[in-house]
């Protein structure tokens, strides 16, 4: 008898640049992370060393030698074209909004623009960082964005060092798409 | 997991703070199967009494007492019992609880309480409910700040004009309260809140009011037939929850007409809906509507494409906690 084929399943960890993708991916992997950083050569926009060029990239193990990758899309807009290449074969998304940025309803709007067939099977949980210190927008706020462009997406402020609170958003992307699955039914 | 109500008549004092006590260790410890919670003597599965008090021989014979109801009563040496009941050995024990409970689990089967409330709901006479009617408050001016007796041994402080709370005791205590408890509510000053106390967000103990409310029914605002979505996810990191409430939350993120629907498109049973409703109500997470709303069918069972065996497979390697078998 052929022995199965170990099957690959895909998430998505995106959002702008420093909004904590790689951090995400790291409290929850179960191998050591595979990050591909160079020199930031933005540092006037963004304070960070390094930054992500190609995409983040960590695996959790499952029964049967399957494996659930995660992949972190690179965060500069210039880097958007990989971004429908990683999100080929993805079962769901998790957007990363950094609160302390000057304008994260824009950066929000980038990434529902660009995940927009994720938004529509409810395939989106959006993660909020950096809300101890910059508390505009509140989530509430976040939550009356999106029901002014007529969608209901589940909006958390998270701290992505925690992997509780990765692992929260995980389950609620899970629990999102099990209603979307009986929904389509 | 199925909800099972215990309650009690009759004990002394000390006894109703041990039965309290070794309650709270068997829910905390996951002791039991089902999750037992404190109900109305009248409705409960099972009720606990003393032999002796006059209290319980009127109890015994009030006829409009639960079918099938099972009565434990707690015995001393020389104490004996002139009604059919289980006995308990006194002072309350532990394992002697953690044995009992299993044993009316088994006796009472697999009823699974997947139909929603048929009662339109709890009075609005109960104290619970006027407390969980002082957390909604939402008029604008100033609003007073309160003293709650009778929630626990110690008095709950709640400021509703700075939105927080002060109660120096364990939160999940409030997930026991008597739902027949004699609660006080006490306007007080400002300067009257404990000087010590942490002052903790509303929300915390709007939500814990709400889900412990939910075993009783739906609050007076949270109609049977209304139509129910999210505003807000609730702040899952700050509350306590559980995998269902998730799942509930989920489920909400689209309109939904009526209790049934939600209890049907999510699985769960009736009373942990009731109780997400109440407290994601209370919270201020929740939309509802009378009428008029555009909403998706509830289905009853999952799709043959449903990916919840993958997802559950995704849970155990991640570590997270699910209810499902």
């Amino acid at each position: 008898m052929m022995p199965e084929q170990p099957q690959e399943h895909k998430i998505l960890f995106t959002g702008t640049m420093g909004a904590g993708k790689t951090t995400a991916i790291s409290a929850v992997s179960g191998i050591k992370m595979v990050k591909t950083e160079a020199a930031n050569t933005d540092r006037a926009l963004f304070n960070k060393a390094t930054t992500t060029v190609g995409f983040d990239y960590g695996e959790v193990g499952l029964d049967g030698g399957h494996v659930l990758r995660l992949y972190g899309t690179p965060g500069q807009e210039r880097f958007s074209f990989l971004w429908k290449i990683v999100a080929r074969g993805a079962i769901g998304v998790i957007i990363l909004v950094d609160n302390s940025r000057p304008d994260p309803f824009q950066d929000l709007a980038l990434y529902l623009d660009n995940f927009k067939q994720f938004v529509a099977i409810g395939g989106v949980v959006i993660a909020v960082g950096r809300t101890e210190s910059h508390q505009w927008p509140s989530v509430s706020d976040y939550c009356a964005y999106l029901e002014a462009r007529d969608l209901m997406l589940p909006v958390f402020a998270v701290d992505v060092r925690q992997s509780e609170d990765v692992l929260m958003v995980l389950d609620v992307l899970f629990n999102m798409l099990e209603v979307s699955d009986a929904e389509s039914a | 997991m199925r909800d099972l109500y215990i309650s009690h008549v009759g004990l002394s004092d000390a006894d109703l703070k041990r039965f309290k006590a070794v309650m709270i260790a068997i829910v905390s410890n996951r002791d039991v199967e089902a999750r037992w919670c404190m109900g109305e003597a009248t409705t409960a599965n099972l009720v606990l009494v003393s032999p002796d008090s006059e209290l319980t021989q009127q109890f015994i014979a009030d006829p409009t007492r639960k079918p099938g109801q099972i009565i434990a009563a707690i015995l001393g040496e020389s104490d004996s019992v002139a009604f059919e009941c289980e006995k308990l050995a006194w002072p309350l024990r532990l394992p002697g609880l953690i044995d009992l409970l299993k044993r009316v689990e088994q006796r009472i089967g697999s009823a699974d309480g997947k139909t929603a409330p048929e009662s339109p709901g709890i009075s609005a006479d109960n104290k619970l409910v006027q407390f969980a009617q002082l957390l909604r408050e939402t008029t604008p001016g100033h609003k007073p700040t309160w003293c709650v007796s009778g929630l626990s041994e110690r008095p709950v402080y709640v400021s509703l004009q700075d939105k927080t709370f002060i109660f120096e005791d364990s939160l999940l205590n409030l997930l026991q309260v008597d739902p027949n408890a004699a609660l006080e509510l006490q306007p007080i000053s400002e300067d009257q809140l404990p000087e010590q106390g942490q002052r903790k967000p509303i929300r915390m103990l709007q939500w814990l009011i709400g889900l412990r409310s939910g075993r009783m029914g739906p609050l007076p605002w949270v109609k049977m037939d209304s139509t129910f979505r999210l505003r807000q996810f609730p702040e899952f990191q700050l509350l306590h929850h559980s995998s269902e409430h998730r799942r509930i939350a989920a489920s909400l993120s689209r309109p939904r007409s009526g209790i049934q629907a939600i209890v049907d498109a999510s699985e769960l049973n009736a009373a942990t809906v009731v109780g997400f409703l109440n407290a994601a109500s209370l919270c201020g997470y929740l939309k509802i509507s009378d009428a008029g709303v555009p909403v998706t069918a509830a289905v009853k069972k999952p799709s043959a494409g449903s990916r919840r065996g993958l997802f559950q497979v995704f849970r155990r390697a991640l570590g997270i906690a699910s209810n499902d078998a």
